[in-house]
């Protein structure tokens, strides 16, 4: 794996960018792994270095250049798009965006070859209106009610600025769907967890889940492989309806109305945790299934299809 | 005033000579009913067994657990057999579907058809047509009008029965992959003498569609659908009426007419021209049916 030095990760706590850095730990002992950010998981601590800066802190551009020469980083993956469930955050909206532009820029500067930058396929939005497949050219959306979507959707568009503003570095994008697997720790795989799902009354969406085996897959590839500039939907190359999802783990759902939807204690909530279960419940609503056919030829094709992730997560949480 | 039930048994001069039999039977009946609904009393009926049914069947409410036959539109091969029996009874005896010039179809193609109402009716029984005239083929799909695309409990069904929204993008994707496509373009209920003919075919996007996907274009006329659905302007519901499906003669389009905007503009006037011709040539018909 690696002509790379060094690398950098930020978005450091969340399920994402912790499993990613142990695999590089366990695959590349020798590749030098340095954390951006202000927290450390405790599995981590000792093994990678932590810079202390807090990438969406106004100003601190020239703080993320100086630990990134210093360090002689020359791959750096931005990851802070994940949510853990439970985990509080301070920084507010726009955060993401901030973070996205001090980091593609502070990476420029500091002569990093690569930026691998993760988002997600939520951002095209739920709407009727979309197409069966959503390419990655369609226009992104996010949800009105989110937040957090918007501020990824401001994120990836600093990132396309600084890509088109500087030749360097490299700059990938991987658009992932809602993650299903075995020990996926988040809002959806803890709603799908129950054994009574509610859900929207009257809809049946078409649902993708990628394993986060294939993330990871994807991750390192446009990581350590040859260069992919770009932006590329990781997806499975399947959907499968809601319904059927549920019948294939043994779960019981309830369909319910909105408004009895959104009294449901403990409905999920999306991003940071201050999001209305509302956006969550409309992307069971309207379809969002993004096309994978271009990362399935620029990467390997994903290995598990969106049934064999569920099924990965439904062997633990169902009968699937 | 107090029922009484048995004033019949009461009065038999009263009745004629045949309603001695007809009593019988009305007496044998009512026995049926009683005893049958004394045999299902609640004190009888095992409840867990009641209650984990209409569970189950408020839990399955707009959806279905359906087959793995799942394409990666969402038509759902189980929900199609079961509706097979209906369609086929709809298009034989109730609408009693018959074409013209249907026997040289392309086996891929565009078809192009008026929008006979708003209803996706329509789509669905031409592509079911379709579909048994040609069996071993891919099943044609029909695109849906936003609206009906979006409604909770009709989208759903309209996905697993074949239906698609309607976007170039989808209709791409399915002409690629050798599926048919049935398109309705311009304005609902509208007919070719009509002020505003059939409505506008947009700026060539069906023909740049069929051409990027190297497939013939087939303008239909349907009459009779439109019999079914209120029509603006008129009120209560029509009866369903014999349909007639005119096909055209297939136009084919090179992936190089793709991007020449004379020729898919002067293309779709002539299809918008020849979906009314058959639209006239299914009422001359269906008029003399």
């Amino acid at each position: 794996m690696a002509e790379a030095r060094s690398l950098a990760i930020t978005g450091l706590g969340n399920p994402v960018a912790d499993r990613f850095a142990r695999r590089l730990l366990e695959g590349a002992p020798s590749l030098r792994v340095i954390g951006l950010g202000q927290r450390m998981p405790a599995g981590l601590r000792g093994r990678i270095e932590l810079v202390a800066v807090d990438p969406g802190a106004s100003g601190c551009g020239a703080d993320l250049e100086a630990a990134l020469r210093r360090h002689e980083v020359d791959r750096v993956l931005h990851l802070p798009f994940e949510v853990a469930p439970g985990e509080t955050f301070p920084e507010g909206e726009g955060w993401l965006a901030r973070a996205a532009e001090q980091v593609a820029h502070a990476s420029a500067r500091a002569g990093v070859e690569r930026l691998v930058v993760l988002s997600s396929t939520m951002l095209y939005g739920a709407c009727t209106t979309n197409p069966a497949f959503l390419g990655e050219g369609q226009r992104l959306v996010g949800h009105p009610g989110s937040a957090w979507l918007r501020d990824q959707c401001r994120a990836e568009e600093m990132i396309a600025r600084a890509a088109l503003a500087n030749a360097a570095p490299a700059v990938t994008v991987l658009r992932h769907p809602w993650l299903m697997g075995r020990g996926v720790r988040n809002a959806i795989a803890l709603y799908f967890a129950s054994q009574l799902v509610p859900i929207p009354l009257g809809y049946d969406p078409m649902l993708q889940f990628l394993h986060p085996r294939d993330l990871q897959d994807a991750l390192e590839s446009a990581t350590f492989d040859a260069p992919r500039p770009g932006v590329f939907n990781r997806v499975p190359g399947d959907a499968l309806p809601l319904s059927r999802l549920l019948a294939l783990a043994g779960k019981q759902p309830l369909p319910m109305p909105r408004r009895g939807l959104l009294s449901v204690p403990g409905a999920p909530r999306l991003g940071r945790g201050d999001e209305s279960p509302a956006v969550f419940y409309d992307f069971l609503c309207a379809g969002w299934v993004a096309d994978g056919e271009r990362a399935a030829e620029t990467f390997s094709p994903p290995i598990y299809s969106t049934r064999e992730a569920w099924a990965a997560f439904g062997a633990a949480h169902g009968r699937a | 005033m107090p029922i009484d039930r048995d004033a019949d048994q009461q009065q038999p001069a009263a009745r004629s000579p045949g309603g001695d039999e007809l009593e019988r039977a009305l007496r044998q009946l009512r026995f049926g009913i009683r005893s049958r609904l004394s045999a299902r009393s609640l004190d009888t009926a095992d409840l867990p067994e009641l209650f984990a049914t209409l569970r189950r069947r408020f839990g399955t409410l707009g959806m279905t657990a359906g087959s793995v036959e799942i394409d990666d539109f969402g038509m759902d091969d189980r929900t199609l057999a079961r509706a097979t029996p209906i369609l086929d009874f709809l298009g034989d005896h109730v609408f009693r579907i018959e074409t013209l010039h249907a026997d040289a179809l392309p086996e891929t193609a565009l078809f192009v058809a008026n929008r006979a109402a708003d209803w996706p009716h329509g789509g669905l029984l031409l592509a079911h047509w379709l579909a048994r005239s040609s069996p071993g083929r891919p099943r044609p799909r029909f695109l849906c009008d936003g609206e009906f695309a979006a409604r909770p409990f009709v989208a759903p069904q309209l996905t697993r029965l074949g239906g698609v929204r309607a976007h170039p993008e989808n209709a791409l994707r399915l002409l690629r992959s050798g599926r048919s496509v049935i398109a309705f373009p311009g304005v609902a209920g509208a007919s070719p003498g009509g002020p505003s003919g059939l409505g506008s075919f947009g700026r060539g996007g069906l023909l740049r569609t069929a051409a990027k996907a190297s497939v013939p274009i087939v303008a239909v006329g349907m009459v009779g659908p439109e019999s079914l659905v209120p029509q603006p302007g008129a009120s209560g519901w029509g009866l369903p009426t014999p349909w007639v499906i005119a096909f055209g003669e297939p136009l084919h389009c090179s992936p190089d007419a793709a991007g020449d905007e004379l020729w898919l503009a002067r293309s779709t006037e002539s299809l918008r021209r020849q979906v009314g011709e058959k639209v006239d040539e299914a009422r001359a018909r269906a008029l003399r049916r």
